[in-house]
C-alpha cells in the first residue's frame, strides 16, 4: 500500500487529488467562502445575469436563480452535498460491498453462492429503476438519495473484492496462515484486507464520481434532494429549460460535475496505473 | 461448457425471480396503486372500490404468484393505468429501445476499440491522450446534460438533425451518440489494457524479436486474444446502456421502454413496471451469459 | 462557406415549412398516454383528445360558457331527475356509422354500468340509468338532484359507437383505436405518435370543421426539447402548461406565448384538526400570520411573469357562485405576522414539515417568505407524485401543504370548496358546520339565488377563519408558432380543430 503510494507519480493523478482537494476545502469552508446566504430569496432579484454583464446586480458574482438566491453561494454549499453523496454513498456501499465480498471469497461455499447471486442480481436490477422505486418509497431527502445510491453500488465492490479473495486465499502466505489454525477473521484483517485495499481504493474512486452523476441523473428525473437544497444536480436538472435564455445558468454546475468527477477518476488512474504491477516497471 | 450454460440459465432464472419479487414488494410499500389510479378527488370509498376492482386488496403473496403464474406464459397482464394488454404496450418499445442500444453499441465499438487499441499500441502519445481525455469526459458527464448541448448545437444552431422522435436514420443518430457516450470511456479503458496485457506477453516479445514486422504480429496474434475482455465488457455495460435509455428517451423522445419506466413507476402501473423490470434483468443476464459463451467460442484457452 | 450557408438556410427553411407544406399541425404533449379512452383514465390528455375526436351531446363555448346544442339538437329536464334530450340525425361516426339514440345509451349505460370505478367516469356517476326514447330521442336518469348535470355532459360525455362499446373488449379496443363522430379522424400511432386527418363527413354542429387536414400529436418529456422543436419548427404548438413562463423569451421570433385563463387554483393548506400532531396551525391567529407573510402579488408579477391573477377566495372566481366581494382578504404585511404570532405565543416563530409535488419555485417561494417571519420550514418533496401526497393528506399526516386543485374542471365553487371540507371526505382539514351546512345546501337546490347566497356564507366563513389561504388561479401558456393562428382553452380542453394557417 505505502510503496504504491511512492509509486504514485503520475501527473494526472496528482493534478486530479488537487483538484478533489480544492474541491473538499470548499466543501469545508463553504460558510467561510460564500458571499451570501443560499438559501436567501428574494424574488425581485431573481434571474438576474452575471455581475459583469448588462442587468447584472454587484452582489451577485454569478447572478441569481429563479428565487433569486445567489448562484455562486449555492455553487459554493453545493459541493457540500455533492461531498456528502460521493463520500457516504462510497463508504456505505465499500462496506456492505467490502464485507459481503470477504465472507463470500473467503468461506466459499453456501454463502458465496448466495452471496454471488445476489451480487447478479443488483447487477441485473437497472440502477435508475431501483432508485426511482428507492425514492418513490421513502421521498427524496438527501438521507434517502443516499440509500438509493448504496442499494444500487454495492455490488461492485464486492464483485471483485470476492474475486480477488479467491484468487488469495490460494497464495502461501494466506493458506499457511489458515494452515496454522489462525481465526478467519484475523487471517481477513491481517492478511487478505491489506492486499485488496488498492483494489478497493481503485473502485472507490470510480464510484464516488458515478454517485455524483448519478444524484444529477435523479435531479432530472424530479427524485434528487429537495429543491431548496443547493446540490449541483439538483441546479442543473432546474436549469434545463433556460438553456436558450440563461445558458450560464445550466453551464456552471454541469462544469463543476464534470471537473469533481473527472477528479477523482483522474486520481483513480493514477492510483490503478500505480498499483498495476506490470506496468510497474515501465 | 454446456453444463456451465445450464448452471447459468439456472442462476438467471432465480435472478428474475429475486428481482421480480423485489420489485413488487417495494412498489407495494412506496405506492397505493389504487389511489393512483383513482381521479385525485376520489373518496376513500371510491378508491376502495378500485381496489377490489382489480384485484389490488388480496394478500401481497397471491397478488405475486397469480402475476408469476400467467408472467410464465408471457402473459403479463393488463395495464392497471389504461387496460391495455402490457405486452401490447412493451412490444414496439422494445424494438425501438434495441434498435437504439445496438446503433448505441455500433458506435461504441467503432470509437471504442480502434482508439483503445491505438491508444495501447502508441502508449503516451497523441491519441492515447485523446483517448483518455474522452474516457474521462464521458465518466465525467450527466449524459441528459451532453444531449441537450448536442440538441442546442446539432438541431437549434445548426439545424442539422431532428431534436426528438423516431422514424428515419437522422432521428437515431443524436440519441445514439448521447448513449454510446455513456458506455464508451470502460469499452475504451479495457480495450486498452487488454491490448497492453497482450503485447507484453512473451510470445508477442518473442515474435517481433524474431524479426516478424510488429503490425502484422499484432493483428494475428493480440487481437484475437484481446478480444475477450472487450467482448466481457461490452456483455457487462449492457445494463449501463438499458439505465442510459431512461435519460437518453426523455430527452430525444425516443419511443422505448426506458421512456415509459419513469412515468410507469410514477403511476404505480404495476404490472408495467414489473415486466420492464424483468426484461431489464433479463437483457442484463443474458447479455453477460452470451459474452461469456462469445468468450469461450472465441477464445479456447477458456475453460469453465 | 457560402455554399454551405445557402444549403443551411434551405435545411432550415426545409424543416421549418415542413408543417405547412404537408397541412400539418404539429402539436407537443408532455407525456406519453397509454390510452386513448378517456373513461378509462383521469388523465387530461385523453380528455384532449377525445373532444378533437369525438363529440358530446352539449357542447360548453369556452368564451361565453354557455351550453350550446351539438349532437342534441335541445333538452329538457321533464321532472327533476329526468332529462330528455332529442339528436340530430345527420351525425355521422368515423366507421361510417350514423349515430342514433342507441349509441348515446350505449355508452352512458356502459359509463355507469361496466366502467363505474373507472377514474374517467367519477364525474358521471349521477346517472342512474339512459332509456331510448325513439330513433333520435334519448331520456337520462339521475340518481339525485344534481345542478352540475349538463355542465358534466358537456365536459366529458363522449359518445362511442354502441357497435364497439358495447362488445367484450369494446372499450379497450377504443383506448387503442378511438372511433369518434369529431372533427378529427384518428389515423394511426405509433414512435411517439398519434396520427389524425380530417372527418370530412364531419356535421360540425357548435365545432368547427378544421382548415388543417393533418394533427400529429408528439410525446416530448423533456421541456428543452419542446422549446427546440418550436424552435427548429418541428413542433406547431406546445400544448399549454407544457410550457413554463420563464421560458416565452426562448420562443424568439419563430413562435409565442398565448395564454389562457384557466380553472385550477393554487393554495396554501393547513392541518386545522391537530391531526398530524402538529398543533401550530389549530389556533387562527397562526393561520392569519400564514396570510399576511406571503406576498401573493409577487409571487403571481415577478415569479410566475404575470402568469396567474392572485385571488382571495377558496375556489376560482370563474366558477359558478365563487364570490370575491364575500372573501376576507390578507394584505402582504410581515410585521404584522410576526405580531400574530407572538400573540399565539410563537415569538421565535417554530419549524414545521411542509409538503408538495409540483410547482416547485411556489412552494419554495411559500417557503421563503414563511421563513422570513420566522416560520421555518423543511420541504418534504415527492416531484411529480400526486397518489403519494394524496394518501398522506388522506390520512391527515401533513401539516402544511402547497398544492393545486384543478375543480374536475367543474365551472361551480362547489367543486372547489369541497376538497377541503369535511363533505371532500378525507382530505379534511378543518371542521366547521356553517361552511358545511352552506355547501351541502347548494348542492341541493338549482334555485340560482339560493345558492349564490349560500356560497356566500361558505366564502366567508372559509375565509374569516383561513382554512385554506388561497394564492393564485392560474393562467397556463402554450407556445405557438408564427406560423399558426391559435388559442389554448380556458377549460383546459385544447380544440386543434380551430387552428388554422396564418
Amino acid at each position: 500500500m505505502l510503496r504504491a503510494w511512492k509509486e504514485f507519480n503520475s501527473r494526472s493523478g496528482r493534478l486530479g487529488l488537487a483538484l478533489f482537494g480544492l474541491v473538499a476545502l470548499v466543501a469545508l469552508l463553504a460558510p467561510l467562502l460564500a458571499p451570501s446566504d443560499p438559501f436567501q430569496q428574494s424574488i425581485v432579484m431573481r434571474l438576474k445575469p452575471p455581475s459583469w454583464m448588462a442587468g447584472g446586480h454587484e452582489n451577485h458574482l454569478l447572478g441569481t436563480d429563479q428565487l433569486g438566491r445567489d448562484i455562486l453561494s449555492r455553487l459554493i454549499y453545493g459541493s457540500r452535498i455533492s461531498m456528502i453523496v460521493g463520500a457516504a454513498a462510497v463508504l456505505g456501499a465499500g462496506l456492505l460491498g467490502v464485507v459481503l465480498g470477504l465472507l463470500a471469497g473467503y468461506f466459499g461455499g453456501r454463502l458465496d453462492y448466495v452471496v454471488s447471486l445476489l451480487i447478479n442480481a443488483a447487477w441485473s436490477f437497472p440502477f435508475i429503476l431501483l432508485a426511482l422505486i428507492i425514492v418513490a418509497v421513502l421521498g427524496a431527502s438527501l438521507q434517502n438519495l443516499i440509500i438509493a445510491l448504496i442499494a444500487t453500488s454495492w455490488a461492485p465492490f464486492a464483485r471483485i473484492v470476492r474475486g480477488e479473495v479467491v484468487a488469495l486465499k490460494e497464495r502461501e502466505f494466506v493458506a499457511a496462515a489458515r494452515a496454522v489454525g489462525s481465526r478467519p477473521w484475523r487471517v481477513i484483517g491481517g492478511h487478505v484486507l491489506p492486499n485488496v485495499a488498492s483494489t478497493i481504493l481503485v473502485i472507490a474512486s470510480i464510484e464516488f464520481g458515478r454517485a455524483i452523476i448519478r444524484e444529477s441523473f435523479l435531479s432530472f428525473l424530479g427524485l434528487g434532494v429537495p429543491p431548496s437544497i443547493p446540490s449541483w444536480g439538483g441546479m442543473l436538472s432546474e436549469a434545463r429549460p433556460y438553456i436558450f435564455t440563461l445558458p450560464l445558468l445550466i453551464t456552471m454546475p454541469g462544469l463543476l460535475i464534470f471537473l469533481t468527477t473527472l477528479s477523482v477518476n483522474l486520481f483513480g488512474d493514477g492510483l490503478r496505473d500505480a498499483l498495476d504491477p506490470r506496468l510497474r516497471n515501465r | 461448457m454446456t453444463n456451465y450454460v445450464l448452471q447459468r440459465v439456472v442462476q438467471a432464472l432465480i435472478i428474475a425471480v429475486l428481482i421480480s419479487v423485489t420489485a413488487f414488494m417495494l412498489l407495494f410499500v412506496a405506492k397505493d396503486p389504487a389511489r393512483a389510479l383513482a381521479p385525485p378527488d376520489a373518496s376513500t370509498a371510491e378508491v376502495e372500490l378500485l381496489r377490489q376492482r382489480f384485484g389490488l386488496d388480496r394478500p401481497l403473496p397471491v397478488q405475486y404468484l397469480s402475476w408469476a403464474a400467467l408472467a410464465v406464459r408471457g402473459d403479463f397482464g393488463l395495464s392497471l393505468f389504461s387496460r391495455q394488454p402490457v405486452t401490447r404496450i412493451l412490444s414496439p418499445r422494445i424494438v425501438a429501445t434495441f434498435q437504439l442500444a445496438a446503433f448505441a453499441i455500433l458506435l461504441t465499438v467503432l470509437v471504442a476499440v480502434p482508439l483503445g487499441v491505438v491508444a495501447a499500441l502508441r502508449r503516451g502519445g497523441a491519441i492515447d491522450l485523446l483517448a483518455s481525455i474522452i474516457a474521462v469526459a464521458g465518466q465525467a458527464m450527466p449524459i441528459f446534460w451532453f444531449g441537450l448541448m448536442l440538441i442546442v448545437l446539432f438541431s437549434v444552431n445548426l439545424g442539422w438533425l431532428p431534436v426528438s422522435g423516431r422514424g428515419t436514420f437522422r432521428h437515431l443518430i443524436l440519441p445514439g451518440i448521447t448513449l454510446a457516450f455513456s458506455v464508451i470511456p470502460l469499452t475504451m479503458r479495457l480495450t486498452r489494457s487488454a491490448m497492453l496485457d497482450v503485447i507484453n506477453q512473451d510470445y508477442i516479445r518473442t515474435a517481433t524479436a524474431k524479426g516478424l514486422p510488429r503490425t502484422s504480429v499484432i493483428w494475428k496474434h493480440s487481437a484475437r486474444n484481446a478480444a475477450t475482455p472487450v467482448v466481457l465488457a461490452l456483455g457487462m455495460q449492457f445494463g449501463a446502456l438499458l439505465g442510459g435509455t431512461v435519460v437518453t428517451e426523455t430527452v430525444f423522445a425516443w419511443p422505448g421502454i426506458g421512456e415509459l419506466a419513469v412515468s410507469a413507476v410514477t403511476t404505480a402501473d404495476l404490472p408495467v413496471v414489473q415486466a420492464i423490470v424483468l426484461f431489464a434483468a433479463m437483457v442484463v443476464v443474458l447479455s453477460n451469459l452470451a459474452a461469456d459463451v462469445i468468450v469461450g467460442l472465441v477464445d479456447p484457452r477458456v475453460r469453465y | 462557406m457560402k455554399k454551405w450557408s445557402a444549403i443551411l438556410i434551405a435545411v432550415l427553411l426545409a424543416s421549418a415549412l415542413a408543417g405547412r407544406n404537408t397541412d400539418t399541425l404539429n402539436v407537443a404533449f408532455e407525456r406519453t398516454m397509454l390510452t386513448l379512452d378517456t373513461y378509462a383514465t383521469s388523465e387530461r390528455l385523453a380528455l384532449i383528445v377525445a373532444h378533437n375526436v369525438g363529440d358530446t351531446l352539449i357542447h360548453r363555448n369556452s368564451e361565453t360558457n354557455e351550453f350550446e346544442p351539438h349532437i342534441a339538437t335541445d333538452w329538457e329536464f321533464v321532472s327533476p331527475l329526468e332529462l330528455v334530450l332529442n339528436l340530430r340525425d345527420d351525425v355521422l361516426f368515423h366507421n361510417g356509422e350514423l349515430l342514433t339514440a342507441e349509441d348515446v345509451a350505449a355508452t352512458l349505460n356502459w359509463v355507469v354500468g361496466e366502467g363505474a370505478g373507472l377514474a374517467g367516469t367519477g364525474t358521471l356517476q349521477w346517472i342512474d340509468h339512459v332509456d331510448v326514447l325513439g330513433t333520435h330521442q334519448v331520456s337520462i336518469t339521475a340518481k339525485a338532484l344534481t345542478p352540475t348535470a349538463i355542465e358534466t355532459l358537456a365536459l366529458i360525455g363522449v359518445i362511442y359507437p354502441a357497435s364497439i362499446i358495447g362488445r367484450e373488449g369494446g372499450a379497450t379496443e377504443l383506448g387503442q383505436h378511438p372511433v369518434g363522430t369529431g372533427p378529427y379522424r384518428f389515423v394511426g400511432s405509433g414512435n411517439n405518435q398519434l396520427r389524425f386527418e380530417r372527418f370530412d363527413d364531419y356535421f360540425v354542429g357548435a365545432k368547427k370543421l378544421p382548415e388543417i387536414e393533418h394533427l400529429v400529436i408528439h410525446t416530448l418529456p423533456e421541456e428543452a426539447s419542446r422549446i427546440a422543436s418550436l424552435l427548429t419548427g418541428d413542433i406547431d404548438i406546445v400544448r399549454s402548461g407544457a410550457i413554463s413562463p420563464d421560458q416565452q423569451r426562448a420562443l424568439g421570433n419563430r413562435a409565442r406565448p398565448e395564454a389562457a385563463d384557466i380553472l385550477r387554483t393554487w393554495f396554501v393548506q393547513f392541518d386545522g384538526t391537530g391531526s398530524s400532531g402538529v398543533d401550530y396551525f389549530t389556533d387562527v391567529r397562526v393561520r392569519q400570520a400564514v396570510a399576511h407573510a406571503i406576498n401573493k402579488d409577487e409571487i403571481v408579477n415577478v415569479l410566475l411573469s404575470g402568469y396567474g391573477r392572485v385571488i382571495h377566495t377558496p375556489c376560482n372566481p370563474v366558477q359558478y357562485g365563487c364570490q370575491e366581494d364575500a372573501a376576507v382578504q390578507y394584505e402582504y404585511n410581515p410585521a404584522k405576522a410576526r405580531e400574530l404570532l407572538t400573540e399565539a405565543g410563537y415569538p421565535d416563530g417554530f419549524t414545521v414539515e411542509v409538503y408538495g409535488y409540483r410547482d416547485e419555485q411556489v412552494v419554495q417561494a411559500v417557503q421563503g417568505y414563511l421563513e422570513a417571519v420566522g416560520i421555518k420550514t423543511n420541504l418534504n418533496w415527492y416531484g411529480g407524485q400526486y397518489d403519494v401526497v394524496a394518501q398522506i393528506l388522506a390520512a391527515g399526516d401533513i401539516p402544511l401543504y402547497v398544492g393545486s386543485w384543478g375543480s374536475s374542471s367543474v365551472y361551480d365553487a362547489s367543486a372547489a370548496m369541497n376538497i377541503h371540507l369535511e363533505i371532500g371526505g378525507e382530505f379534511t382539514t378543518a371542521t366547521n358546520e356553517v361552511i358545511d351546512q352552506a355547501v351541502r345546501a347548494a348542492l341541493q337546490t338549482v334555485d340560482l339565488n339560493e345558492r349564490l347566497e349560500l356560497y356566500a356564507t361558505a366564502i366567508q366563513e372559509s375565509t374569516s377563519n383561513v382554512y385554506t389561504f388561497p394564492l393564485y388561479a392560474g393562467r397556463v401558456l402554450a407556445g405557438v408558432s408564427n406560423e399558426v393562428e391559435w388559442q389554448p382553452s380556458p377549460d383546459e380542453i385544447e380544440r386543434y380543430y380551430l387552428a388554422t394557417w396564418r
